[in-house]
């Protein structure tokens, strides 16, 4: 097979999983402001538990060992990922959303995924412990007869067809009067609680709706590469998911996708990609991560809001001051951005 | 009185921070309809009491009605749902949201808060949109900040963001609005034009209990005045009548 096509592919395949991964985050962090330092293993439950709803019973033949085994077909068990990636998520947000703030509810979600992190690796009868799961039927490979190259792009298909309606359902969020108050309790939450927003709900919804989106990411991640185990889901990887969203551009979806293009697709798997360096094989890992860091301080400091930052929405004028009915010009809707 | 009479009561509402006792066993009632003046020199518990009344400190013991109903378990978003509105006494506000859209998150239920309704009714969600916007245009316009609507909240100077936290809570359609200083660091022409709105305002039947410590202002405009010192309600009547209160006068307003 056309090793060009695999790597084309693969690379689709990575960009429209950290697409979904950020915008998730986008929602949590960017619209709502909540600091979410465990959102990689909402991307990993995603994974197992559609991994888990994909492979069928354990029966000790291929060696693991791990709950249900239900062999459902394709969309649903991506679905069960991201369902049980926001039951989660609701569960940690009663834990760090109810009375926590701020930097407290950061320590929490970091305790929560080195929680997580250690128990899914110890409990080898959950999804198979430390060596995780393998061995994950694509979805519909059996219905076509087609080589493993063609198929390829049949995934691609999929999994575009799936960001883009995760795509939709975030440019809804952004522009409605939901995101709208996220964002106004994201600046001022004390402010937004006295005007009647039940704050506590709405940060709850979107700590839901963005966990619903990392396991979506998950369960198409692992249904391409068919396996998943804990080294892939390290802490460490929580903050690549962050740096793409902060280089990117916080609230707002064009960003978060850019940031999704330039951070772990360009750096972290172009790079994997590389011939290796005989002398030094660390080198080229290391220095990914350098120039990931770099590029975060860079923009940081010369771009703090990102590379597409939030946009201004700017509404219909209406002719107050000049007299007539008020009478919304063409645009119609109120929602309508000019930047 | 009735509750007719009577919109807001606070009753042996107590508050300690550690030791010290903010607000100890005050009691007082607000006049429905009217421009109510909650006055007392710096640590007599004022803004205390604003943040029991609308919720962000729990009273124990003690309690407070509004509107008829006993509020003291409500949390703050329930509060402000029934129409229990306050300002903060630094000014604050949504930052990087515009002029324009600090006026349109106020309103209550709005139909496009909820995720599904934005989804499956954009048209109801558009509609009310229209509506909220051309309310927020033309509050905006009464207080002199329509050119600024396209602005970010955060680049307005301090006056204007005082006018902007007065135009922002009538959005919220409040029964009883409770503005902690908001005279605070305004110069004395637009402090005229603050008084004047609320006077406006009052008239449309929305009640008015406000911290001051500008007292002509509280002269000029309040129809009743409650005196503060020591976390209790030392004495409450006309600016007139409690100005002859020798109590008030060594505790206040000197002699």
């Amino acid at each position: 097979m056309d090793s060009i096509v695999l790597y084309a592919t693969t690379l689709l395949v990575f960009f429209f999983v950290n697409n979904i991964l950020t915008w998730g985050l986008n929602i949590q962090f960017g619209y709502a402001g909540i600091l979410n330092f465990a959102f990689i293993i909402f991307m990993a439950l995603g994974a197992y538990v559609t991994g888990v709803f994909t492979l069928p019973m354990a029966n000790g033949i291929s060696g693991q060992t791990y709950v249900l085994g239900v062999s459902w077909p394709f969309p649903l068990t991506l679905l069960m990922g991201g369902l049980a990636s926001a039951a989660v998520g609701l569960l940690v947000g009663l834990i760090a959303l109810k009375r926590l703030r701020s930097d407290y509810m950061a320590i929490v979600t970091v305790a929560v995924g080195v929680i997580t992190y250690d128990f899914v690796g110890n409990t080898t009868g959950l999804f198979n412990g430390w060596d995780g799961l393998g061995g994950v039927p694509s979805p519909l490979q059996d219905r076509f007869s087609i080589s493993y190259g063609a198929y390829q792009w049949v995934f691609v298909l999929l999994a575009g067809v799936v960001m883009l309606c995760m795509w939709w359902l975030a440019q809804k969020i952004d522009s409605s009067p939901y995101g709208r108050t996220l964002r106004a309790i994201r600046e001022d939450q004390d402010v937004a609680e006295s005007f009647g927003k039940n704050t506590f709900k709405y940060r709850m919804s979107a700590m839901i709706i963005g966990c619903f989106y990392a396991g979506i990411a998950g369960g198409l991640l692992i249904e391409y590469i068919t396996a998943i185990n804990p080294s892939g889901w390290t802490t460490g990887e929580t903050f690549v998911i962050w740096t793409a969203l902060l280089i990117g551009g916080t609230g707002n979806n064009w960003g978060a996708a850019l940031g999704a293009l330039l951070v772990p697709v360009l750096f972290q798997e172009v790079t994997r990609f590389l011939p290796q360096v005989a002398s030094n094989p660390d080198l080229i890992p290391a220095m990914r991560n350098v120039i990931v860091g770099a590029l975060l301080i860079t923009v940081l400091w010369f771009r703090p809001q990102g590379i597409i930052p939030e946009r201004k929405w700017r509404f219909y004028d209406l002719p107050l001051k000049r007299g007539g009915p008020a009478a919304p010009t063409a645009t119609e809707g109120a929602n309508v951005a000019a930047g | 009185m009735s509750q007719q009479a009577e919109i807001l009561h606070v009753e042996h509402v107590t508050h300690a921070f550690g030791g010290v006792k903010a607000v100890d066993d005050c009691s007082f009632s607000v006049p429905s309809g009217k421009i109510t003046a909650l006055i007392g020199p710096n640590g007599a518990g004022k803004s205390t009491m604003v943040n029991i009344v609308s919720g962000f400190y729990n009273s124990q013991p003690g309690s407070v009605r509004f509107n008829g109903d006993d509020i003291s378990r409500w949390p703050p978003f329930r509060r402000g749902g029934s129409g229990l509105i306050r300002t903060f006494q630094i000014s604050r506000g949504f930052g990087a949201l515009t002029v324009a859209e600090n006026m349109m998150a106020p309103p209550q239920r709005q139909a496009g808060e909820q995720l599904l309704n934005a989804i499956f009714r954009p048209g109801l969600v558009r509609e009310q949109e229209r509506q909220i916007y051309e309310k927020a245009l033309s509050l905006l316009n009464t207080f002199g900040l329509y050119e600024k609507r396209d602005e970010y909240a955060r680049n307005l100077s301090g006056g204007q963001k005082r006018l902007l936290e007065m135009a922002r809570a009538l959005m919220a359609a409040p029964k009883l609005l409770l503005l902690d200083e908001p005279m605070a660091g305004v110069n004395p022409a637009l402090a005229e034009q603050l008084a004047q709105h609320i006077v406006e305002l009052s008239k449309t039947g929305v009640t008015f209990l406000l911290i001051e410590h500008n007292l002509g202002i509280v002269d000029q405009i309040c129809d009743h005045v409650i005196v503060m010192a020591s976390g209790r309600a030392l004495a409450t009547g006309t600016m007139a009548q409690v100005r002859a209160n020798q109590e008030v006068v060594a505790a206040y307003l000197g002699g």
